[in-house]
């Protein structure tokens, strides 16, 4: 677990001003830290000079003060490449990327669904986990999301009056 | 135009809904509603500590548990910089290895029972029977094993269970011989799977397509080999690959990985360390982040696990290889035949244990009807029989 990834060097020198940040936890792991004005050239370097054709995974994360976005990109020469984008916590919002990774449809949704962060561009923006009953603007994944007693979030309404979620 | 989309049966493991487009047989688009089960574990995480979550994590999947739990563990033993045992991490491989061998004999089972050929479900089940019974003597569980604690495994195996262990893969090797043999050279089955669920090479790989779905389609990548955990880089296999690009690739992939897993354990249980399965792990695991990711039966399955100094994770992110497969599901469906439903959608082995239901829309008429996956199956057998001829008997 200590050893260290070749590629540190080379990805800190090419990303230049592009990249807040460029750590490697351990071989065939890199964290990059972009903005949300450089993020798209990161990922079009990734997938054009380190290899990166696959798009594992994107991910929302609340940090209480602010949202990041996560996206792993996978390698088979360099390992895995996560660009982290950090935005902020009222309004979060950041350009799709289905234009350049199709493979983000799914996951823009998710993400979208379960912590509310806008995708502009995305052609398909519907909830994806969540049921249709949910109320719109709850985001279960938000740190600071508790669920009302009163409201109704999908399911079998029960003949008590009380109303239980599905 | 609304669309009624019956209710669920509660039982169902992973309900999925389709909204089906079509002009006559012929698929147009195709949409899928995935929203009936999330059952918010990752919010449940991170309410547990990690010896909490790992049980629940261990209940995402009924049959990839154990690919679930040693990913969540091994992550979090990351974070930790915990290192397990030698003869543990032989021990969670032997067990991810069987889980693999008993979710594919149950996929080629399924598949067979989709495409009507319900002798090769009766045969692959029964052979799936010794690997659950292996995988229950091995941890006293038939599903969700539980064999992984943080810092190792909670139970040994001993001389008596590695003789029969042996003794039972013998015969599913010989059992995979003739799998293999004939996913490849059944003029029947051949002639029903080989052009359908049409994935090419490129669109796998930009789709971003996992496990045997991307190896059916010549994307030569499996993380066993090229991120190895465990002790892959040990046990020596080969990554099966085929170049049809569709459902036939996928289950020659299948079958052959049939072989190599039982090649891999047999290897491991002969060249198993000696010396302790387990070290307490600290209570808490300093602030960091991690993206852990294994081979599960379906494809490449990633937990991205965030900690901050407690032992509770501040974030955990779960990809499941069904999700990453979906797209190439819609993208072999569409231009398809409404027939190929069934095992273009059991051919990427989505966890969709029972029945699912369809609403389909024909275009011209702007009728609508819904039918439940028995229906829909019986639809394809008797359009393959009357249109191509191909039918396994009453």
């Amino acid at each position: 677990m200590t050893d260290e990834n070749p590629m540190l060097a080379v990805v800190k020198q090419d990303l230049g001003s592009k990249a807040v940040e460029v750590t490697a936890p351990r071989r065939k792991r890199m964290i990059i830290s972009a903005t949300p004005e450089t993020y798209r050239d990161v990922i079009k370097y990734l997938q054009d000079k380190m290899d990166c054709y696959h798009l594992s995974v994107l991910q929302g994360v609340d940090n209480r003060t602010n949202f990041e976005v996560v996206y792993h990109f996978w390698s088979d020469r360099n390992g895995m490449f996560t660009v982290k984008v950090a935005l902020p916590h009222d309004k979060p919002a950041i350009g799709t990327i289905t234009d350049i990774v199709p493979a983000a449809i799914l996951y823009e949704r998710e993400v979208h669904d379960l912590f509310g962060i806008e995708f502009p561009g995305h052609p398909d923006m519907r909830r994806l986990l969540l049921n249709d009953e949910w109320p719109k603007d709850e985001h279960p994944l938000r740190k600071d999301w508790k669920m009302d007693e009163k409201k109704f979030y999908g399911g079998v309404k029960s003949s008590t009056g009380g109303e239980k979620s599905g | 135009m609304k669309i009624p989309i019956g209710p669920q049966h509660p039982a169902l493991k992973e309900p999925v809904g389709f909204m089906v487009n079509v002009e006559g047989e012929r698929i147009k688009s195709l949409d899928l509603d995935v929203s009936y089960n999330h059952r918010g574990i990752e919010k449940g995480v991170e309410q547990r500590d990690f010896n909490q979550s790992l049980y629940l994590i261990e209940r995402i999947c009924g049959i990839c548990s154990h690919a679930h739990a040693t990913n969540f563990s091994k992550g979090i033993e990351e974070l930790m910089n915990l290192e397990i045992p030698k003869r543990a991490a032989y021990i969670r491989l032997i067990v991810a290895e069987l889980e693999r061998i008993h979710s594919h004999y149950l996929w080629v089972g399924v598949a067979g029972h989709e495409i009507g050929f319900d002798t090769l479900f009766m045969y692959t089940w029964r052979d799936r029977e010794l690997v659950q019974d292996l995988l229950e003597i091995i941890s006293g569980n038939r599903v969700n094993y539980a064999i992984n604690c943080l810092g190792g495994v909670r139970r040994d195996l001993n001389e008596k269970t590695i003789k029969l262990a042996l003794d039972h893969l013998k015969k599913l090797g010989e059992r995979a011989v003739y799998y293999t043999k004939l996913a490849t050279t059944e003029e029947t089955m051949v002639d029903r799977l080989s052009g359908v669920g049409k994935l090419p090479y490129e669109k796998a790989k930009s789709l971003g397509s996992v496990g045997p779905t991307a190896r059916g389609s010549g994307v030569d990548s499996d993380v066993r080999r090229d991120d190895p955990y465990l002790a892959y880089a040990e046990v020596p296999f080969k990554v099966i690959t085929a170049n049809n690009c569709d459902v036939l690739g996928r289950t020659i992939v299948r079958a052959g990985e049939l072989a190599q897993s039982i090649e891999m354990t047999k290897w491991a249980l002969e060249n198993l360390p000696p010396g302790e399965i387990k070290k307490a792990p600290p209570r808490s695991a300093p602030p960091g982040e991690v993206i852990s990711r294994c081979e599960a039966p379906r494809g490449e399955l990633v937990h991205y696990i965030k900690s901050n100094n407690t032992d509770k994770a501040e974030r955990f992110g779960v990809r499941t290889p069904t999700m990453a497969n979906w797209p190439s599901v819609v993208e072999g469906l569409t231009g398809q035949n409404i027939a190929d439903i069934p095992i273009v959608v059991a051919a990427i082995d989505p966890c969709l244990s029972c029945t699912s239901r369809t609403t389909f829309v024909d275009t011209d008429s702007r009728k609508s009807w819904v039918w439940n996956w028995d229906e829909l199956r019986n639809y394809s057998i008797r359009w393959y029989r009357e249109n191509k001829g191909i039918y396994w008997g009453d």
